[in-house]
């Protein structure tokens, strides 16, 4: 009896933990995607979407979600619409970046047209300082459409270091990403 | 002793209220050896935290570093003030590329206006009228007053915490105001404040010889600004008073001097600030306020008629907001772009890129193909070069 309390004691404090240990395959039903995590990171149930690191949310994440094409962004007064070029859409997330107000020094080092789970869509890479903390991240972001919702993979490192360490890591990541209901 | 105990307490709450508090009447600097500027020690420190922030702001990239503006708006505010106050305070303008309406004041007299302010407004009065009121902010001690009241209610509220904690409902009043609650009653320039620094500021203006009716045009302009952006308070000045009450104050302030008239300097206060008015559109495109980016790009042409870059701006306004007829007024001011400078490689693109779109694949091959011959490093080549493999 004693053991199964701990047991009872133990599953609840894991669901209840900021960060769980993930790795391999993983199926987010209602966001109707699969993607492969790596091996060793961390996983936050405080956000949502997904949110995985290694070694802390400053020195990288890889971030994974979708939103409606119709929704409001949160720097910008421009939308999505459902005939947009990848290169438009593109536009709009780089401006939906440049226009926060919490970052400085932003610099576009790359906008290209890629692929996800075989759907065109952007590819952009970019970099920027923290307002306050003067940290420099840089960042690589892929982008689909499908139907109404908008896919993302984010990827954001410390630029000194944690960068080029995982860049290898999220691009990975970002191949393995399918839609489970194309 | 159980009488004595209320008039103890009371006694104990005066007095710790009192130890806890400053006071907040300080002098303003107004320059001359008799009244010569004395620094307090907790003044220092602010100071010192200013000079701090600032050092970071210089290492960003939202300073707008044009030379010939910079000095301009620095030379309006040494207008402002006799020199005595400038020796006594190194007043510094500094402009942010920013496309919100804002201006703000560090307590050591440097002093940020976003550009975006600056393109707002169409002559030197008004220019002078808000740097007059930021100055007051610095000559006033303003932000000395306000750090010291914001001590003595946190003094308060500690005080006032720690001894109604016994005391049930009373208590529970300080706690449900919370922080937010706290934090909004002691925070920002008191409505007092910020009416001095309008009435002292006008005085400056006025003294300067500038055109008292031209004083409140800058709110009437904040006001376009708060109903085009759709949100309900402005960022300029702080929230108080509130944007009515400072049109009608300024209304008041301009009775007391009926037709005066002065200089507002239009043509000096165009020819320095117009650049900004196409890095405010630009801004302004990224963060989709194409009616106000339209109104500024307009402002630049009817200066500067043969501008390939604003024709450009125009036709990114007309392509991204794409309301009716929206696509083919795009069209035409990327036209009007290349024919004013047919090497102007980002017009080709889009122009390129809207043919395409039309399946108007030969116009679209000769855009894009121009695109990557004048700008060949291009970031988007990639996508350009897909784009000519659906022109074959």
């Amino acid at each position: 009896m004693k053991k199964c309390w701990l047991v009872l004691i133990l599953l609840v404090l894991t669901a209840c933990a900021p960060w769980v240990k993930v790795g391999g395959d993983y199926r987010a039903e209602p966001e109707n995607y699969s993607v492969t995590l790596p091996e060793g990171w961390m996983k936050s149930n405080t956000v949502t979407g997904l949110l995985v690191t290694r070694d802390g949310v400053l020195l990288q994440t890889i971030r994974v979600g979708r939103f409606n094409v119709d929704q409001e962004l949160k720097n910008t007064r421009k939308k999505y619409s459902r005939n947009m070029l990848p290169q438009e859409m593109a536009d709009v997330a780089i401006d939906n970046i440049k226009s926060d107000p919490l970052i400085t020094n932003f610099k576009l080092l790359e906008s290209s047209p890629a692929t996800l789970s075989g759907i065109p869509g952007s590819k952009i890479v970019y970099e920027f300082k923290t307002k306050e903390g003067q940290l420099r991240f840089k960042c690589i972001h892929y982008e689909i459409m499908s139907g109404e919702w908008i896919y993302g993979i984010w990827y954001r490192a410390a630029a000194r270091h944690y960068f080029d360490k995982d860049v290898q890591t999220f691009e990975t990541v970002s191949q393995s990403f399918r839609l489970l209901r194309p | 002793m159980k009488k004595t105990l209320p008039l103890f307490m009371l006694l104990l709450t005066a007095l710790t209220l009192l130890a806890g508090c400053e006071t907040t009447s300080v002098l303003p600097v107004r320059g001359g050896s008799s009244s010569s500027f004395q620094m307090e020690g907790d003044e220092r420190r602010l100071w010192n935290r200013s000079e701090e922030e600032q050092k970071k702001l210089e290492r960003s990239d939202l300073l707008y570093r044009n030379e010939e503006l910079v000095s301009y708006v620095n030379e309006v505010a040494r207008r402002l003030h006799p020199a005595e106050v400038h020796q006594q305070i190194a007043f510094r303008i500094v402009v942010l590329k920013n496309p919100l309406l804002n201006a703000f004041a560090y307590p050591n007299g440097v002093i940020y206006v976003h550009s975006g302010m600056i393109a707002r407004m169409e002559n030197e009065a008004e220019l002078a009228t808000l740097l007059a009121h930021e100055m007051t902010h610095v000559t006033h001690r303003h932000a000395l007053q306000q750090m010291r009241d914001l001590k003595n209610k946190a003094a308060f509220m500690a005080t006032f915490n720690v001894l109604t904690l016994a005391a049930g409902g009373v208590g529970s009043l300080a706690s449900l105001l919370g922080q937010v609650g706290t934090l909004a009653a002691v925070q920002g320039y008191s409505r007092e404040l910020e009416t001095e620094a309008d009435t002292e500021g006008f005085g400056l203006v006025v003294a300067a010889q500038y055109d008292p009716a031209e004083t409140g045009k800058l709110f009437l302009r904040l006001k376009e600004d708060v109903e085009e952006r759709k949100i309900d308070e402005p960022f300029f000045f702080g929230s108080h008073p509130r944007l009515q009450e400072r049109i009608e104050n300024y209304e008041k302030l301009q009775t007391l001097h009926p037709g005066k008239g002065g200089m507002k300097n239009e043509a000096i206060f165009s020819r320095k600030t117009s650049t900004l008015w196409l890095i405010d559109a630009d801004q302004n495109i990224s963060a989709g306020n194409y009616n106000i980016a339209q109104r500024e790009a307009e402002r630049y042409l009817s200066q500067k008629p043969d501008d390939a870059h604003a024709h450009f701006l125009l036709g990114e306004v007309c392509r991204q907001r794409n309301e009716q007829g929206d696509l083919d007024k795009a069209m035409d001011f990327y036209r009007k772009s290349i024919g004013q400078d047919p090497s102007y490689a980002n017009s080709h693109k889009a122009l390129g890129l809207l043919h395409l779109k039309k399946g108007e694949r030969p116009q679209a091959k000769e855009h894009l193909q121009q695109y990557l011959i004048l700008a060949p490093q291009a970031q988007d080549r990639a996508y350009v070069l897909e784009y000519l493999k659906q022109c074959e």
